[in-house]
């Protein structure tokens, strides 16, 4: 069982990182086919359609986390089947060995602050996609008080701050491994 | 009781929240901070002997009267990095330590052989002592920094298995002795060789293919 409070906490924030994830592909739509181009995951000719969708999709999925519709199960189920696609194509490349261009993954996409490929971000979107198919489990009926969404905006703030040092540390990571190997 | 729960968890959402903001803020300085840091190399001086020229071998007596060559075609398939120290330079005494934990990185390959002149030589014995330096051969000669041009210290010279200046430089940091090794190994003398020869096209390429 579920508490209802958890079931919130994940659908608003899921909704919040796919409202500004889709967001950020569409206001620099440029950057967002040149990521898509390095991934080289689908042909060059899907590329500009393929960057159109997503966003859209992205925000979709964003909305429906954030006005509860997720209890059909089809909003937990397209996002972690989204995230899989990116943690699957982040995984290719890595396997591949090309990880020097930005994921287009850290809601930045700015030049300075470039975010490489890691398995780190393959582990950051498995936890991504295990906190949307929890959504899928059975809640518990509870009413939520007052306390209760204190206790959501406050979880949701570390959350999103947490989140944000998570991916500032990673993007540190890469970074410091292009230096020479075997620093003690 | 109920109270007290509440009260408690007040404070310690609140602390949470502090902590993940402090958490983030140090992330974003070391990342800050690795950008800063922008890559050099080591300074290298125009005069004296060229990189890929042959240095000459020399036979010199190091501070405990054992003869050690330096330059010239390794009898041992080893690179050799000089350095050049003084007891009388302050960055040196700091960047002993790094050269001899970059050579025992680098122990498969890398001879580190610490040179210096003057004629104290019981101040050398005690500046090797204080510094550990028994391990590596510490040599005397005025010639050998002559041969260099060595006029700033710390300076470093790599010295390939043929005999051949691999790489040289005024040396600060480790990054700066790391840069010879780099330098040895790509086969780019500089940093500005590097970007010359590296970066635009790369660039090019993805701007034109996305437009």
């Amino acid at each position: 069982m579920l508490d209802p409070l958890i079931l919130k906490a994940i659908s608003i924030g899921l909704g919040l990182m796919f409202l500004l994830a889709g967001y950020h592909k569409l206001s620099d739509g440029a950057q967002f086919r040149i990521t898509l181009l390095e991934y080289q995951v689908i042909p060059e000719s899907l590329v500009s359609p393929t960057s159109r969708i997503i966003p859209i999709v992205e925000i979709l999925l964003g909305g429906a986390w954030l006005f509860g519709w997720y209890q059909a199960g089809l909003t937990a189920t397209a996002s972690a089947g989204l995230l899989g696609i990116y943690a699957l194509a982040i995984f290719i490349n890595i396997y591949r060995g090309r990880v020097h261009f930005d994921c287009g993954c850290g809601f930045g996409g700015k030049a300075e602050n470039e975010q490489y490929l890691s398995g780190g971000l393959v582990i950051r979107n498995l936890v991504l996609i295990a906190a949307a198919l929890a959504t899928l489990l059975p809640a518990a009926n509870r009413n939520l008080g007052v306390g209760d969404y204190l206790t959501l905006i406050a979880a949701l703030l570390a959350m999103a701050l947490l989140f944000g040092a998570a991916n500032q540390l990673l993007a540190n990571r890469a970074a410091i491994n292009t230096w020479r190997k075997g620093n003690g | 009781m109920a109270d007290a729960v509440v009260v408690s968890n007040v404070i310690l959402w609140i602390v949470v929240i502090v902590l993940a903001l402090v958490v983030l803020a140090l992330a974003r300085q070391v990342g800050i901070l690795h950008e800063r840091v922008a890559p050099a190399g080591a300074l290298m001086p125009t005069s004296g002997p060229k990189v890929g020229e042959l240095t000459e071998a020399m036979s010199i007596a190091d501070i405990n009267g054992r003869a050690v060559t330096v330059g010239g075609p390794s009898a041992d398939g080893m690179n050799t990095l000089v350095m050049f120290i003084s007891p009388t330079c302050p960055v040196c005494k700091s960047l002993v330590p790094t050269a001899k934990s970059l050579a025992t990185t680098e122990k498969n390959r890398l001879n580190l052989v610490f040179a210096s002149d003057g004629d104290k030589l019981e101040q050398h014995q005690a500046y090797a002592k204080d510094l550990d330096l028994d391990k590596y051969p510490y040599v005397l000669s005025e010639k050998l920094g002559m041969s260099f041009e060595v006029s700033k210290l710390p300076f470093a010279a790599l010295i390939g298995v043929d005999g051949t200046l691999q790489s040289k430089g005024l040396v600060n940091t480790r990054e700066h002795i790391e840069s010879l090794i780099e330098a040895m190994d790509t086969g780019i003398a500089t940093l500005q060789d590097y970007v010359g020869l590296a970066q635009p096209d790369y660039e090019h390429s993805v701007k034109e293919k996305a437009s």
